[in-house]
């Protein structure tokens, strides 16, 4: 031990924010999981590339399809499903991000440094999000790009699309971890999964037209809007006329429970005993 | 409050009359004790005592049922309260993929240090903990020995005012216990505040000055060391002897050795 002690300053929150994030964002880049994510990202982009590449024409119930012109139409639809797989995909790596230190203990000796629960709850889904969102968001642009080059389709509703996009991975992210610490890691996952599908499945019910109640209903009306939000934010490729009081609602809606689901996240890890 | 020293003038850490239970079981039953700055201490109990437990109240790994729990006169949800704390757990347990480098440098960041002190300082460590060969190894790969060396590493970084360890020779080969000693030692040298959780009287015995037995949640004995002992007594017949009767104590019986005057 060195006779004199090295000069300590006091850990600002935001420098400890930013070495924790670094950790766990590198953290969930070497972990299984991690690599998962990326490979979902990688199968998203080849299924673009096939999907995008058509030429050619075929017979349908006697009549010559085109199938460029098919797919100016189910473009949309294949960029929005792409993007709910990439969501999907963010929430396996989510709920491993915080229940693995967790599990194996590691997240004691973080939190035996002049480190609050918060700060280490917001630099793990920091960490976990920017894996998610730079895998997800590259296998988007590069979605959005060939469907530019190759369709002419416009670059703009793909930007709104991939922030809504960032918007969603953030709640989907957080609640997955907050979850995590209460059911196993398996549940999580295919709890996210489920949540998911039945948010945009209401949503898309919804916007169809159709009308239902109950807890669906509640769920879909008080729910985070990840489908509403994104076939918005994808509006301008179908020439769709909305409601810009609708859309600031929907988007509010989205950025509200950015803040709830971040908050029921620390809320969960400071209330978290470590035995 | 029962305190080590008849009149402290600082206290580094505090149970004021802390229970614990855990799904109705309780861990710790009204323990009152408060630890003067540079005092050591051991904290022996048999298993389920509620030793491990009281570390963790310290370091705000969990809450209390009733009572107060103060570290530096703060309260442990307080990070300000862990400035100046190095903790050496049972059971090291770190982020597997890290380095023993990167992990080093991360926690010396965490308590302040960056630059050319942290990189002293994180080799200053890693020498005095035998691990300067293996800095770029992977914790995961590391053997328990070794392991527990990089919880020490970790611990020291900074040299922290108060060190909590909780079976710190746990793992160790006889080197390694000779080692941990050492360190141990030196910080007490040093003037720092200890807190050894152990079932090692032995060990003990040599590093600290003062003990605190709990049994069954409750403190059945605390003091210095030559107050604790009988005549010609080891710490290890005084345990069996403090044990075996104190079952069943009342929370006012504890104070079997706390010096003329305790606060």
């Amino acid at each position: 031990m060195s006779e004199t002690a090295p000069t300590k300053g006091r850990v600002r929150p935001i420098r400890a924010f930013h070495l924790l994030a670094a950790e766990a964002f590198q953290d969930a880049l070497r972990s299984r999981l991690g690599l998962a994510v990326a490979g979902c990202a990688l199968l998203a982009l080849v299924f673009v590339d096939r999907c995008t590449s058509l030429e050619g024409s075929f017979v349908l119930n006697g009549e010559a399809v085109n199938p460029a012109m098919t797919l100016r139409a189910i473009g949309p639809i294949l960029f929005g499903w792409v993007s709910l797989f990439l969501l999907a995909a963010s929430g396996l790596v989510a709920s491993d991000g915080l229940a693995r230190p967790v599990a194996d203990g590691s997240i004691a000796l973080w939190l035996a440094r002049p480190v609050s629960r918060t700060v280490y709850a917001l630099a793990r889904l920091s960490g976990t999000l920017a894996l998610a969102i730079s895998a997800g968001g590259g296998a988007l642009a590069a979605a959005a790009f060939l469907l530019h080059a190759r369709h002419g389709f416009a670059l703009e509703p793909a930007l709104f699309a991939g922030l809504v996009y960032a918007a969603s991975t953030a709640i989907v992210c957080a609640l997955a971890m907050a979850l995590s610490l209460y059911v196993p890691r398996v549940v999580t996952l295919f709890a996210v999964m489920l949540w998911i599908q039945l948010i945009v499945v209401g949503n898309a019910a919804h916007m169809l037209g159709a009308s239902f109640g109950g807890w669906f209903a509640a769920l879909e009306r008080w729910g985070p809007p990840l489908g509403t939000a994104l076939f918005y934010a994808m509006s301008g490729w179908v020439s769709l006329r909305l409601d810009a009081h609708e859309v600031a609602l929907v988007m509010l809606r989205l950025a509200g429970w950015i803040g709830l689901s971040a908050a029921l996240l620390v809320l969960s890890v400071r209330r978290l005993e470590l035995r | 409050m029962q305190t080590l020293y008849a009149r402290a003038p600082m206290i580094a850490f505090e149970l004021a009359s802390v229970s614990k239970l855990y799904s109705g079981r309780r861990a710790l039953d009204r323990v009152n004790l408060a630890v003067p700055i540079g005092t050591a201490v051991g904290l022996l109990g048999p298993n389920g005592a509620g030793k491990t437990t009281a570390l963790r109240l310290l370091l705000g790994f969990v809450r209390p049922s009733t009572g107060g729990v103060r570290v530096r006169g703060l309260p442990p949800s307080n990070p300000r309260s862990r400035e100046g704390l190095g903790y050496v757990p049972e059971r090291p347990a770190f982020a597997p993929r890290m380095t023993i480098r990167e992990l080093l440098r991360l926690h010396g960041g965490l308590i302040g240090l960056d630059g050319d002190a942290l990189e002293h300082e994180m080799q200053a460590r890693l020498v005095e903990t035998g691990l300067g060969d293996r800095a770029h190894e992977r914790v995961g790969g590391l053997s328990k020995g070794l392991l527990q060396r990089v919880a020490f590493a970790q611990a020291l970084l900074g040299d922290p005012e108060l060190l909590l360890l909780d079976e710190p020779t746990s793992g160790l080969d006889p080197l390694g216990v000779r080692d941990a000693r050492d360190w141990i030692l030196a910080a007490r040298q040093r003037g720092r505040t200890l807190l050894v959780s152990s079932h090692v009287l032995t060990e003990v015995e040599r590093t600290c000055d003062h003990v605190v037995i709990l049994h069954e949640g409750r403190i059945v004995a605390s003091g210095p060391l030559a107050e604790v002992l009988l005549a010609g007594e080891s710490l290890e017949d005084a345990y069996v002897r403090i044990v075996r009767g104190g079952a069943g104590a009342s929370p006012q019986s504890t104070d079997v050795s706390a010096p003329e005057g305790a606060a």
